[in-house]
């Protein structure tokens, strides 16, 4: 379990509560949502962008800059950020990909 | 087989990207060219009875601006941001929505409720890893709720005291409020909150923009 403790802010609002609601509803079997429900969740989602940040920020050892590969490699290592694997692949160039496909073949063929 | 041009984008997309329903529209006019038929236009949708209605990229994320902001408060001023590592974080944080919310949603179908309340978001919070937010929304919901009572009027003669504001003539303030308005949305705004003190009572008026 991560140490997490949010640090901005009181109990106001930063995100738009009504942007989250249509996010929320678009989930299945989502009927209504609590005003209590609804403030939990733009507020956790608020605690989650900074718990974010806060893991890349120091798994890279406090670098000054938020890259795409130190997101993708916190989605992979941390376990409350697993959910996130298939959002935030490693990339590969090109020429990689072309020798998975080749090795694909390559294991089809036997 | 493909254009030489784009290998590099489209094939990173069609190989790396998972079976989401979502989609990205990269044209940014609003529209959805594709699916047609389940294409739910109003924003807050009371007619998504169907299970993945296909909302405007607009609607699917939160601004970018909103989330920028939180993520330059927790780094030093002097840090930096990437270009795609924030669009990366916006699309996450839509993501931790939907996740949270399913997952309450579930149980509350299970329990045979149709609204989903507080006590079922921290309870999912609690079963998907987020067990360290619990204690901390509940603190900000009742600081919250306070700020907020302090905003209200209190009736005919007395006024809550218990916020800094004085309730002398007229006074304004700024304030982020809840605001729903004629047409149905509910949307969070800067409002000025002017008071003006009547014999007896106390009027509230909001002025936005």
């Amino acid at each position: 379990m991560s140490s997490f403790k949010p640090k901005l802010g009181d109990g106001s609002i930063i995100l738009p509560q009504a942007r989250v609601k249509t996010i929320m509803k678009s989930s299945p079997d989502t009927e209504s949502i609590s005003t209590d429900a609804l403030y939990f969740v733009t507020k956790a989602t608020e605690f989650f962008v900074e718990h974010l940040v806060q893991e890349i920020y120091e798994s890279t050892g406090k670098s000054n800059e938020l890259t795409y590969k130190g997101l993708a490699d916190i989605v992979q290592k941390s376990d409350s950020m697993h959910f996130l694997k298939d959002m935030v692949p490693r990339k590969i160039t090109y020429k990689e990909y072309q020798e998975i496909l080749k090795d694909k073949e390559n294991s089809d063929l036997y | 087989m493909m254009d030489g041009n784009d290998a590099n984008q489209d094939l990173g997309a069609t190989f790396l990207s998972s079976d989401s329903q979502l989609f990205v529209q990269s044209d940014g006019d609003g529209e959805n060219s594709m699916g047609g038929d389940n294409a739910d236009d109003s924003g807050d949708g009371d007619g998504s009875d169907r299970s993945n209605p296909m909302l405007r990229e607009q609607d699917r994320f939160l601004p970018i601006a909103n989330v920028a902001r939180i993520m330059k408060k927790t780094i030093p001023r002097t840090g930096k941001i990437a270009k795609d590592a924030r669009e990366c974080v916006q699309e996450c944080v839509s993501e931790f929505i939907s996740f949270i919310t399913s997952e309450a949603s579930e149980r509350c179908h299970q329990e045979k409720r149709k609204t989903i309340n507080g006590e079922d978001i921290l309870f999912a919070m609690s079963t998907l890893g987020f067990d360290n937010y619990v204690e901390p929304l509940k603190n900000y919901l009742q600081k919250y709720r306070e700020s907020i009572k302090g905003e209200r009027t209190a009736g005919a003669d007395g006024f809550e005291e218990g916020t800094e504001e004085s309730y002398g003539d007229a006074s304004s303030s700024n304030h982020t409020v809840n605001v729903l308005t004629a047409d149905g949305q509910l949307t969070n705004q800067q409002a000025n909150v002017i008071y003006t003190t009547y014999p007896g009572t106390q009027i509230t008026q909001f002025q936005l923009g």
